[in-house]
């Protein structure tokens, strides 16, 4: 576009040199292109909005924790409740991931490759952790798992312990981050087909040798990306472990919860510090995510980078 | 290795896509499946690799029963439409595929997979494109590694699905012709599934025409195409104008004029009957015995003239084929037919 415009004016001073009429045309717009007014309010709008909206409560994240120097920023580390929070997130998100690669792959596998009754409702179903809120399916475990819950009372006989427990908190995660992964996969696996999956099959490789040397490697970069979404959400996820935990300092509070204790308790420098622990293993995230889509663009355009 | 396929059938849900359908196909015999999309050719070739599993019936390989044996059991070779390379894997490792996955202790040494690659890249004139990655290759190029990958594990029989679907029309006939030499200098028994006559009758040994899960006819392609037995293979192989006719004591009539037909089994029914003639079978003359005709259209397409003509007492018109350089007649002309071969059928 601008390499086009440059042209056009090149030409246009040449043209009265040579003798002609002086008359310049009228600059000629391309029937989808905006009027420059309008471009200029769009754009302004845009970025206002991010700006203010986005931008703004990122970068207050991490002033509020510097407020009082590093110094203060890093005594708030040292307080064991947040260590714990931080290795009760990081516990709960190295199973509740690997939980959802394994039921995302297993549902991708199922909606792609098979037809069956109840396919649509499947489906259905599993976008249905996006469509409500957390804050419900926190409510629903402790109505089935609690100790005066559907399943309680031989829960307890048993001896084990759900809500208020780390079972309870990993669950309801789980439930929360279940679309990430299998989100990302189905679409692709549809498109791709079973052709590859068949060649396979024919040339001799057993199912288990085919999905290892042919399915995953097709989808390898898809599965990456739903993973990354589900563990940055599996880290960050407030509502439905709020429920479910009990908030029980240094045993069940998560990053999150803990974030809120330090905050109701007027500890803003600390309550930041730890919030910006966790927005910046989100801009991480985002920074791999963006690099992946970068890269796994170009694996599905060109199809020979590796 | 011979295939015997006996009563075959499949179906769909409530939809039958096979009924009954029985083939030999005689050791290192190039057949054609041919037919139109639904005709069941995809899924009887899907049933013979095991990629279906058939309804009832038997496919035997050289006399044994196949029909409970996996896809990996059968040994056969599939190419795919769409090629179907492994697009994250080179052409050697893709070619060389189906001996790696084997068990070990039928897995060739890593230097006689190598040979084996070579060997088949020198086969499908690729020679040094091992390193490159499907993507780098052309359409063309990337059905033949699918072959060379196919024969790589010495398939017992050799499954082709629509191979030149995919390609455009240039590529697609000398891909064609080199396939027809592959195949008589490796002497593979070879399926192949099409939808193009002409690519059918170019390069098969036989030719089985398909429609609606059963086989219309089956039989060399001067068979088919000088000789369909059935009125769907007239109207679908080749050109051929449908008319409609008279049976009258076992002569056939066109309005009230009597037509004669050489070569024609005798008639055993009176009634409506429908005719099947090709443009190449039609002769006119101005004067003399036959099919008394107007001529209603003059077409030029390329080195020869089409000529339609009505026949007195129908609506139908007949095209003739005429070489470009004979003088036309002019429309309106009247003109003697005589149609040297037909197919007549009770309607």
């Amino acid at each position: 576009m601008s390499d086009s415009s440059v042209a056009l004016a090149a030409s246009l001073e040449e043209a009265p040199a040579a003798g002609s009429v002086a008359v310049r045309p009228p600059r000629r717009r391309l029937p989808t292109e905006e009027a420059p007014w309008v471009r200029r309010l769009l754009i302004t709008l845009a970025v206002g909005f991010l700006a203010l909206f986005l931008l703004l409560p990122l970068v207050t994240v991490f002033m509020e924790a510097f407020r009082k120097g590093a110094g203060a920023f890093i005594h708030a580390f040292a307080d064991p409740a947040a260590i714990d929070a931080i290795i009760l997130t990081l516990v709960v998100a190295a199973i509740a991931v690997p939980a959802n690669l394994v039921f995302g792959v297993a549902a991708a596998w199922a909606v792609a490759k098979f037809d069956f009754r109840g396919k649509a409702f499947l489906v259905t179903l599993i976008d249905l952790p996006f469509s409500v809120s957390p804050v419900v399916a926190g409510l629903v475990y402790v109505l089935l798992y609690a100790s005066h819950g559907i399943f309680g009372g031989l829960l307890q006989a048993n001896g084990i312990q759900i809500i208020f427990a780390l079972p309870g908190i990993i669950m309801a995660t789980v439930f929360v981050t279940f679309p990430f992964i299998a989100r990302e996969l189905i679409p692709l696996m549809e498109e791709l087909g079973n052709t590859d999956e068949e060649a396979a099959l024919t040339l001799g490789a057993s199912g288990l040798r085919m999905f290892w040397t042919v399915t995953l490697p097709n989808v390898k970069w898809a599965l990456l990306y739903g993973v990354l979404l589900c563990n940055a959400r599996a880290m960050g996820e407030f509502g439905a472990v709020s429920v479910v935990s009990g908030h029980i300092r240094g045993y069940t509070n998560t990053m999150p919860l803990h974030i809120e204790i330090l905050y109701n308790e007027y500890q803003f420098v600390a309550a930041f510090a730890v919030a910006s622990l966790l927005a910046a293993l989100a801009l991480v995230t985002l920074g791999i995510k963006s690099w992946l889509e970068h890269r796994y663009a170009g694996d599905l355009a060109a199809g020979h980078r590796h | 290795m011979e295939l015997d396929i006996r009563n075959l059938t499949k179906t769909f849900g409530s939809t039958a896509a096979l009924h009954g359908v029985d083939l030999k196909v005689a050791s290192g015999e190039l057949l054609a499946l041919l037919g139109p999309s639904g005709s069941g050719k995809t899924t009887l070739l899907r049933c013979v690799a095991g990629l279906e599993i058939p309804s009832g019936g038997q496919i035997l390989f050289g006399g044994e029963d196949a029909s409970l044996k996996s896809v990996q059991e059968r040994q056969i070779g599939f190419v795919f439409q769409h090629y179907a390379l492994f697009k994250h894997l080179t052409i050697a490792d893709n070619i060389s595929y189906g001996l790696r996955v084997r068990p070990r202790r039928t897995r060739p040494t890593a230097a006689a997979i190598r040979d084996k690659v070579e060997e088949l890249l020198a086969l499908i004139q690729l020679p040094g494109y091992g390193g490159r990655y499907p993507s780098q290759l052309s359409g063309g190029q990337r059905q033949r590694v699918a072959l060379a990958r196919a024969l790589a594990v010495e398939p017992r029989v050799l499954l082709l699905d629509e191979p030149f679907g995919a390609l455009d029309a240039k590529v697609r006939k000398e891909l064609r012709l080199w396939l027809r030499e592959f195949h008589d200098r490796t002497g593979h028994t070879t399926l192949f599934v099409t939808h193009d006559q002409e690519e059918a009758l170019d390069l098969a040994d036989r030719v089985v025409v398909m429609s609606e899960g059963r086989i219309e006819q089956e039989g060399t392609p001067e068979d088919v195409y000088d000789r369909p037995a059935t009125p769907f293979v007239f109207d679908f192989i080749g050109e051929s104008v449908r008319l409609d006719i008279h049976v009258d004591k076992g002569r056939p009539f066109v309005g009230q004029q009597e037509v004669s037909i050489p070569r024609l089994p005798p008639l055993l029914f009176d009634g409506p009957a429908k005719l099947y003639v090709r443009p190449e079978h039609v002769a006119f003359r101005r004067d003399g015995e036959g099919l008394w005709a107007t001529v209603v259209s003059l077409h030029r397409s390329g080195s020869s003239r089409r000529i339609g003509f009505r026949a007195d007492g129908t609506d139908t018109v007949i095209e003739a084929l005429t070489p470009a350089d004979r003088e036309p007649p002019r429309i309106g002309d009247r003109a003697a037919l005589e149609i040297q071969a037909a197919g007549l059928f009770a309607a």
